[in-house]
C-alpha cells in the first residue's frame, strides 16, 4: 500500500474511536503527516511527556522543502561589520561551543483549534518539540566580526529557494539585540548528532522562546543591517494584532506587530482522549513552556476548573524551555476530564482560551482531556 | 521514499457539523488520480495548477470559507499559479464544495516512515556520469521553457536549482519521466538522465 491509502484507511478507522493501533509498529517513532511535500510534519502527543523529543519524532516545518545536503556549505557574516566572515562547519566548531535545551514551536501551532478556521497548516499540538541545541553564540560570531555603529538587525539568509520567482523568498530578520542574547546560536547539531537536512543542515538559527519563524533552517547568509528584511514574510506574514480583536475580525496591516515570543502553554500527553483507565490511582503528563520566563508551575483541574493543585515538574527552568508536569489523583469509575493550567515567572497565566488572530498564532488555550475511569 | 510507514495512531480535529462519514470517502475520491464521472472540473484545475508546488494535503486539512477560498486563490495567482482567468471560478467553487467546514473533521494520520532518509542522497548508480554540456542542449530543449533559462522556475515551472531531490537520482528520473501535476512526462534514456543532473546540480 502507498502511503496515502494507509492514510485513508487510518481515517477510516478512526472515525469513532479516536485511537486505532496496528500491531508491530509500538517502537518506531511516527509523525503525523500534514503535507508530504514540501514537508510539514507533527509530533503525536504522545511524545509530550518528556523533556527531550527523538529527532525522528521531532516535528519539521517547510515553506519549500529542503535544499541539497551540503556539509560543506560556508555562512558569511557580512553587512554592517567591520571583518566579514566565510565560515565553514570546521571554522564553526573550532569555536568555543554552547549547548541549550529549547522549545522549537511554530508560530501556527495550534491553529486548528481556533475558531472560526484560518488557512494554514491546520497544526492541532504537533507543531512544537524540544531538543537540546549545539552550536555557536551568534553574539560571539558578530562581536569577531565587528558590529558597526548604526546596526539594528540581522537579516538571515537561506539556501531554499520558492518554487518560483513569483513565489517570495523566506527571508527574516532579527533585532540586533535579540541577536546578541546569550541563548541565540548558530547551531550545527540537534540531541548531540549533526543536522539532519530537515531540520537545517549543516546550520540553523536558535532563538530560544521565540517563535520557529526565526530559527531559520539552511542558513547561508547573516546580513549586519540598519533595517529589518523587507519582504512578504516579514510585512505580511507572522505578524499578529496590536490589541485584541474579535474572533473572525479583519485587522489592517498597520495595527498588527511581528509574531515573536509564545506565550505561556501546557498541553498534556497522557492520558490519551477517550482511553479507559482502570480506577484507582491516575496521572495527567504534559509539558508546560513560555517564550517570556522560566515556568513558575502547573495546576490541573478535574472538576472543571472550580479548583486546581499543583503538578509536581521535571528538568530545569528556563525560558523557552519546556518542563514536564506530572500530577496524581485518585478517580473512581465514570468519565475524567482533566484541564492543564501553566503560569510563567513574569506572572503569564495560560488562558482558558486563546486569543484569536487572522494567522492563527499562538494557540495558548487550556488544554482538555477526557477518559474513562473504570 | 521508503515506504516503512504503517499508521498507528489517527486523531479528528474537532469541527462543529460533522457528518463524518462523509469525510473518508470525499477525502479518499480527491486523492484518486483518475477521472471518475463525478469528477467537477475544479478538481482536475487543483491537480494541474496547485500540485507543482505542494501536494494535495494542504488542500484537504483545510476547512474554509467562500471569501476564505477566493483570498487564498488569489493570493496563489499572485505567487505565479498558471489557472487561466476563465479556471478561476471553477477552481474556487470545487474548494468551497470540497475543502469547506461542511467537509466533517480532519483526520491527521501518521507514519512510521523516515522522512530524513527519504530525502537524503542516493547513489548515481545508472545514472552517473552526465556531461554537463550534453544536458545543457537537454535542458535548453525540453526543460528551459517553462523552469527557465537560469532554472530557478517560471510561469509554468518550479525552480530546480539547488534541490534536494538532484542528490537522489531516481526520484528525479521518475519526475523527468512521469511529468507531474501540469508537467508532460519525457522519454529519456537513463544517460540523459545523468546528462540533466550534471547540468542542473551545477546551476546556481
Amino acid at each position: 500500500m502507498r502511503r496515502r491509502e494507509f492514510l485513508e484507511a487510518g481515517a477510516l478507522t478512526a472515525i469513532g474511536s479516536l485511537v486505532t493501533r496496528t500491531l508491530g509498529a509500538q517502537t518506531a517513532e511516527t509523525l503525523g503527516v500534514h503535507t508530504a511535500s514540501p514537508q510539514n510534519l507533527a509530533t503525536p502527543l504522545r511524545y509530550f511527556d518528556r523533556e527531550i523529543t527523538p529527532t525522528r519524532a521531532f516535528f519539521v516545518r517547510s515553506h519549500f522543502g529542503p535544499p541539497r545536503l551540503d556539509r560543506g556549505r560556508r555562512l558569511l557574516i557580512d553587512g554592517s561589520v567591520r571583518t566579514p566572515l566565510d565560515l565553514d562547519l570546521a571554522a564553526l566548531t573550532a569555536m568555543p561551543q554552547t549547548t541549550v535545551t529549547a522549545v522549537l514551536q511554530c508560530a501556527g501551532n495550534g491553529r486548528a483549534l481556533h475558531a472560526p478556521r484560518v488557512a494554514g497548516i491546520q497544526w492541532a499540538h504537533g507543531g512544537m518539540s524540544q531538543a537540546t541545541w549545539t552550536g555557536v553564540p551568534l553574539r560571539d560570531l558578530l562581536a569577531r566580526a565587528g558590529v558597526r555603529r548604526g546596526a539594528a538587525h540581522v537579516e538571515l539568509r537561506t539556501a531554499d529557494l520558492s518554487p518560483k520567482p513569483t513565489v517570495p523568498a523566506f527571508l527574516r530578520s532579527i533585532p540586533l539585540d535579540r541577536a546578541m542574547e546569550e541563548t541565540t546560536m548558530v547551531a550545527h547539531s540537534m540531541n548531540g548528532a549533526p543536522l539532519g537536512l530537515l531540520h537545517g543542515a549543516p546550520f540553523r538559527l536558535v532563538v530560544p522562546g521565540w517563535s520557529g519563524n526565526h530559527w531559520l533552517k539552511w542558513l547561508v547568509g547573516i546580513h549586519v543591517q540598519e533595517n529589518e528584511a523587507q519582504g512578504f514574510y516579514m510585512q505580511t506574514g507572522y505578524r499578529m494584532p496590536r490589541a485584541p480583536v474579535e474572533p473572525g475580525a479583519a485587522v489592517p496591516p498597520e495595527q498588527t506587530v511581528p509574531a515573536t515570543t509564545f506565550p505561556v502553554k501546557s498541553v498534556i500527553a497522557s492520558p490519551a482522549g477517550g482511553e479507559r483507565r482502570p480506577a484507582g490511582p491516575q496521572q495527567v503528563v504534559g509539558v508546560a513552556f513560555s517564550g517570556e520566563a522560566p515556568i513558575a508551575k502547573v495546576e490541573v483541574s478535574v472538576d472543571g476548573g472550580r479548583t486546581w493543585a499543583e503538578a509536581s515538574l521535571e528538568g530545569e527552568r528556563s525560558l523557552g524551555r519546556w518542563v514536564v508536569f506530572r500530577h496524581r489523583f485518585d478517580a473512581a469509575a465514570g468519565p475524567v476530564r482533566a484541564l492543564a493550567r501553566a503560569s510563567d515567572a513574569r506572572g503569564g497565566v495560560q488562558p482558558e482560551r486563546a486569543a484569536w488572530n487572522p494567522s492563527g498564532y499562538f494557540w495558548n488555550a487550556w488544554h482538555a482531556v477526557e477518559w474513562v475511569v473504570g | 521514499m521508503i515506504r516503512a510507514g504503517i499508521v498507528v495512531h489517527v486523531f479528528l480535529l474537532g469541527c462543529p457539523s460533522e457528518p463524518a462519514r462523509d469525510a473518508a470517502p470525499r477525502a479518499r475520491a480527491a486523492d484518486a488520480g483518475t477521472k471518475t464521472p463525478a469528477d467537477p472540473p475544479g478538481r482536475a484545475i487543483a491537480k494541474n495548477d496547485c500540485l507543482a508546488c505542494h501536494s494535495e494535503d494542504l488542500l484537504r486539512q483545510q476547512r474554509l470559507t467562500q471569501k476564505q477560498w477566493t483570498k487564498t486563490v488569489e493570493k496563489m495567482q499572485r505567487w505565479g499559479a498558471p489557472t487561466e482567468p476563465e479556471k478561476v471560478a471553477a477552481l474556487t467553487d470545487y474548494l468551497v464544495a470540497t475543502y469547506s467546514l461542511q467537509a466533517g473533521p480532519f483526520a491527521l494520520g501518521e507514519a512510521a516512515e523516515d522522512f530524513e532518509a527519504a530525502v537524503a542522497p542516493l547513489p548515481d548508480g545508472g545514472f552517473a556520469g552526465g556531461n554537463a554540456e550534453r544536458g545543457r542542449a537537454l535542458y535548453a530543449e525540453r526543460c528551459r521553457n517553462c523552469h527557465g533559462e537560469d532554472g530557478r522556475g517560471g510561469p509554468m515551472g518550479v525552480n530546480v536549482v539547488d534541490r534536494w531531490i538532484l542528490d537522489r537520482a531516481p526520484d528525479f528520473a521518475r519526475v523527468v519521466r512521469e511529468g507531474r501535476a501540469r508537467m508532460p512526462g519525457f522519454e529519456a534514456s537513463d544517460a540523459e538522465i545523468g546528462h540533466l543532473l550534471a547540468y542542473t546540480r551545477a546551476l546556481r
